[in-house]
């Protein structure tokens, strides 16, 4: 139409008046092709940015049902053969059986004018047949002036990778969630605001509330104020960062009383914030129960084995005392016999009972600082029962003023069996020597010597062992239990201290245990 | 409180073997008069008419325990003295019963022969104003 134009004037009009506006023609004419050029380059660079991106144009001329698409429409589906210049009807036809409705409603929705935005997701099918996933967004460009839609664009996005990405994760996600909907334990999450963020099953199970009355929920909400009482230091302790474990009762829905391990765990962020803190609860009612029924059975065991040993040792100890006349000697003989095994059995139950008790942690330690020397002298003073019978003499060697940090009776405990020991195992007449000494950083020894024979090289080994007793030869059968040592030796280890035995210089055996303890003077 | 030797014991113990040895080494070879009850109820029938000096009761004891059977003695008004009798591994924390007047504690199994000198024991330290623990 311009050169038309351009011919016209040229041949009609005075060249004075024809020269500047053929110049301001050839102006208007140049920029308009710089503009189509323009607009070509940023066509072109568009359609660049296009195929790259996965990502289609689309221009629906509403009036008409054309819809115009870029050429990477072709490419998404596959082909060349594609036309970038469909009737709407014909795009429709694409779509996966399953998601024509929702599709449709969304763009009528958008064309109504009801939604501003029109954006779905949906399955098209390529030439070869299959589906890729279409991210589709848009909106109306232009209405008429009774606010129809004229213009319809948007994009179209290949979405396939992503939505496949989302599948698994999902499924990840359920498998997880399965996984801890299974655990036995009950688990949630909860913020620094100490609301819940994510429980599961068990946790539901425990507390008897719905998902509901959970999530999004304070601790005090849903532990209710008398447990979140108990609770409250414990969650504060884990939103400080810290770990923490603590045992809890509580009833459960069913009325039951349940016992339950307690785990805080803190959960940071990358800068090591606190963000939040998981609570893992276990059921440990079964493991309690197994706990109070052995705690009963140790009672009844030890009442129920000391009753017949009672009369029997009684019955023996009438007849020795000549309760049915006087004895002749073998009959004197072989009552002694029985009453000493009537002893010996009665050790040895309360022996066991009392090596179940402190190996398994029952029967708690009263631990208080010690006045030593007194201890000792207490302990030498309870003693002197079997130092008769075995012509044995105790020394305490004048001790210094010492505290020691333990269980007093169970420290007795151990300085009878030590001194047992050595009582059984010295010659008649000789002398047993206690004594305490000061070691280098807060640590007393205590030692028992005995003048005997030492302990046997092939024993040496075993002598902490349960049930472990050197041969005394066939005119001093062994009378101990065998545990006293092994007894021993768990309650100092458990005290925190060490046990041991050493030759003595000039004969006998020591023995020794080393508690945290302090002098005197240190404490005052 | 008069000054005299103890004379009178009313043994409560369940088991008939116990009854029977303590019964020989308290009477015969002690020299007390002692009664034997083989539970709580017997004894708060016979205890106010025997009078005794002590009760020697066991702890463990079907229906009324010892500790049951001295609650309903010192409800009857029976002051004696008690001793308690004890199978059970740890016969410490006896400092709660104290307010009921219990002396001690022996342990089972005894021996008979050194049970009267043990039981004389109490009694002395009872009279002394100052009871002990086992």
């Amino acid at each position: 139409m311009n050169d038309l134009l351009l011919e016209f004037l040229v041949a009609g009009a005075p060249v004075a008046i024809v020269a500047p506006l053929l110049w301001t023609l050839a102006r208007i004419r140049r920029s308009e092709q710089r503009a189509l050029r323009d607009a070509r380059e940023t066509r072109d660079r568009l359609n660049e940015a296009l195929d790259g991106s996965q990502l289609a144009v689309f221009d629906w001329d509403v009036a008409s049902q054309g819809v115009r698409l870029s050429p990477t429409w072709p490419v998404m589906l596959g082909g060349e053969a594609v036309e970038t210049r469909v009737s709407a009807m014909e795009l429709f036809s694409l779509l996966h059986p399953d998601d024509v409705q929702r599709v449709r409603e969304a763009a009528a929705e958008t064309l109504s004018g009801r939604a501003s935005r029109y954006d779905t997701v949906h399955r098209v099918r390529r030439l070869d047949g299959t589906y890729f996933w279409c991210h589709s967004r848009g909106k109306v460009t232009a209405r008429d002036a009774r606010g129809r839609a004229v213009r319809f664009a948007g994009t179209n996005a290949d979405v396939t990778a992503r939505v496949a990405a989302e599948e698994r994760l999902k499924e990840r996600e359920q498998q997880l969630r399965q996984l801890i909907d299974t655990m036995p334990a009950a688990i949630a999450v909860f913020g620094t605001d100490e609301r819940i963020l994510f429980h599961n099953r068990a946790y539901r199970e425990l507390t008897g509330l719905a998902a509901e009355a959970i999530n999004g929920k304070r601790m005090r909400e849903v532990a209710g104020d008398a447990a979140y009482g108990v609770i409250q230091p414990h969650v504060r302790a884990a939103l400080d960062g810290r770990t923490v474990r603590f045992e809890q009762q509580l009833t459960d829905p069913g009325g039951r009383t349940v016992d339950l391990e307690v785990v805080y765990t803190p959960l940071h962020d990358d800068q090591g914030r606190v963000t939040a803190a998981i609570t893992v609860r276990f059921d440990i009612t079964r493991l309690k129960d197994l706990d109070r029924m052995k705690d009963g059975f140790v009672a009844v065991a030890s009442h129920e084995l000391r009753t017949p040993l009672t009369s029997m040792r009684g019955s023996l100890g009438l007849l020795q005392g000549g309760v049915a006349g006087e004895l002749a000697a073998e009959a004197r003989g072989l009552v002694s016999i029985a009453m000493q095994n009537c002893e010996r059995l009665v050790r040895l139950v309360d022996d066991l009972l009392d090596l179940e008790k402190v190996t398994s942690g029952h029967g708690a330690f009263r631990i208080a600082l010690l006045d030593w020397p007194t201890v000792l002298r207490q302990a030498i003073d309870s003693s002197h029962g079997f130092v008769e019978s075995y012509g044995v003499a105790f020394e305490l060697e004048p001790p210094p003023e010492l505290r020691v940090r333990g269980d007093e009776d169970r420290l007795i405990q151990v300085l009878s069996n030590l001194l047992f020991n050595a009582a059984k195992f010295s010659p008649r007449g000789s002398v047993v020597t206690v004594s305490a000494k000061q070691l280098a950083e807060s640590w007393v020894r205590t030692s028992v010597r005995d003048r005997g024979p030492g302990v046997p090289e092939h024993f040496r080994e075993r002598i902490f062992q349960r049930f472990a007793q050197a041969h005394m030869g066939e005119d001093r059968p062994a009378e101990g239990s065998g545990l006293g040592l092994a007894i021993s030796r768990e309650i100092i280890e458990r005290l925190g201290g060490h046990i041991g035995f050493d030759a003595a210089q000039g004969g006998g055996t020591v023995f020794w245990f080393d508690l945290p303890g302090t002098s005197e003077a240190a404490t005052k | 409180m008069t000054r005299r030797a103890l004379s009178r014991i009313l043994l409560v113990d369940d088991q008939r073997d116990i009854r029977s040895i303590v019964g020989l080494a308290l009477g015969k070879i002690g020299g007390f008069k002692v009664q034997v009850c083989a539970s709580g109820e017997e004894a708060l029938a016979t205890a106010p008419d025997f009078a005794p000096d002590l009760l020697l009761l066991d702890l463990s004891m079907p229906v009324l325990d010892g500790v049951g059977t001295l609650k309903a003695l010192r409800v009857k008004g029976l002051e004696a003295p008690a001793v308690f009798f004890t199978a059970r591994l740890k016969a410490s924390d006896m400092g709660r019963y104290r307010d009921l007047g219990v002396l001690g504690v022996i342990p089972k199994p005894f021996d008979p022969l050194k049970l009267g000198a043990q039981l004389r024991e109490f009694w002395r330290q009872y009279l002394a104003g100052q009871p002990v623990q086992e």
